[in-house]
């Protein structure tokens, strides 16, 4: 009998787990995602059974975000400054790139943005989507308020964003 | 014949391999990989929810409207055959939550939705809302199936919704939602 002295190393195959590796790697890549959309991270949407899907061709629509002015989380996450001037608010609107707005604020700068766009091309101006993204605890009236806002602008196409209910 | 390297050649062709040294690439791939498995954050599926908002057309007479001005969202008429009322509760601890669901037929005969005795984890009033709208369809004419959902001013928008999905669950798909009835007051 005999044992096989220097011949038993076992040099482990590393290139199908390299391989593996790199998947993994392309995966994470392909999904990264460094630029949100412009949405808000503190707005938790409704979940809706019925909402579909967007495509994502959308490139000039406008997203407005809102929040109750009584969420006292929230409210306590803004600057001090902010606090001060949105504190008899009934909804904070959160437009990304600008500060919070009260809604009064928020009807001002929609009539700007709208005269803006309509000096370059009044109709697209008309077609420009606008993405209502309110908060579930949101109260109705403030919703509806910013959406006559919007009307009063000039923009006519909205739509209300949802979570889309996943299927169990 | 075998060809013979004298030695000179032979040491020549040993220091001219070049080996890659693959270890720190290695190291880099997996820094790699965990920063994206870290910052990998997939999210929530978002979608429009459909729903009609009034024409112009559908337009009643307005009390003070400029040609320039648009109409008031109040003082659109809807076409409808139900009208979905949503109510709330005023006090602090549940204000925005539903209180109590009523439907308004075409004769402003209202009838409040009774809990449902077999709603399980969900709201026994959305439930209720759902199976007294698919008796009521099924009484209805072909085309008949648009329905307005009017909510209290404090009323929640996830509520609503909720509201909304009921409706279309019992095969309303052309719904419209109104003002509340203390909006701007």
């Amino acid at each position: 009998m005999s044992h096989g002295g220097g011949e038993d190393s076992v040099d482990p195959d590393l290139t199908p787990l390299l391989d593996l590796v790199m998947q993994l790697l392309m995966f994470f890549i392909v999904n990264v995602n460094f630029v949100k959309e412009a949405v808000s991270q503190d707005i938790e949407l409704p979940i809706s059974s019925s909402a579909k899907a967007i495509s994502k061709g959308d490139t000039g629509a406008i997203f407005i975000n809102q929040k109750s002015g009584r969420n006292k989380r929230f409210f306590n996450s803004l600057s001090e400054k902010n606090q001060a001037r949105l504190r008899n608010a009934e909804s904070i609107i959160l437009v990304p790139g600008l500060n919070p707005m009260s809604p009064l604020e928020a009807k001002g700068w929609l009539r700007d943005r709208y005269a803006d766009l309509a000096k370059r091309n009044e109709a697209k101006a008309r077609e420009t989507m606008i993405h209502f993204r309110p908060d579930g605890d949101l109260e109705l009236n403030q919703l509806f308020l910013m959406m006559e806002f919007c009307k009063a602008a000039g923009f006519k196409n909205l739509k209300i964003r949802a979570k889309v209910k996943k299927e169990s | 014949m075998t060809k013979h390297l004298s030695k000179q050649q032979r040491v020549k062709r040993d220091e001219s391999k070049i080996v890659l040294p693959i270890t720190p690439m290695l190291d880099m791939t997996f820094q790699l990989l965990f920063f994206f498995i870290v910052s990998f954050n997939p999210a929530d599926l978002e979608g429009a929810v459909e729903l009609a908002l009034p024409s112009e057309k559908q337009t009643a007479a307005p009390k003070d409207v400029t040609p320039e001005k648009p109409p008031e969202l109040e003082d659109i008429k809807f076409e409808s055959n139900l009208t979905v009322k949503v109510r709330t509760q005023t006090d602090p601890e549940t204000v925005g939550e539903i209180s109590a669901i009523s439907i308004l037929d075409n004769n402003a005969k209202e009838e409040y939705v009774q809990p449902s005795a077999n709603a399980g984890r969900q709201n026994p009033l959305l439930v209720g809302l759902r199976e007294n709208l698919i008796k009521r369809r099924e009484m209805m004419s072909d085309n008949k199936e648009s329905i307005k959902i009017q909510g209290d001013g404090r009323l929640k928008v996830a509520r609503i919704i909720k509201v909304m999905d009921a409706c279309r669950e019992a095969g309303f798909n052309n719904i419209s939602f109104v003002p509340p009835d203390d909006f701007r007051k």
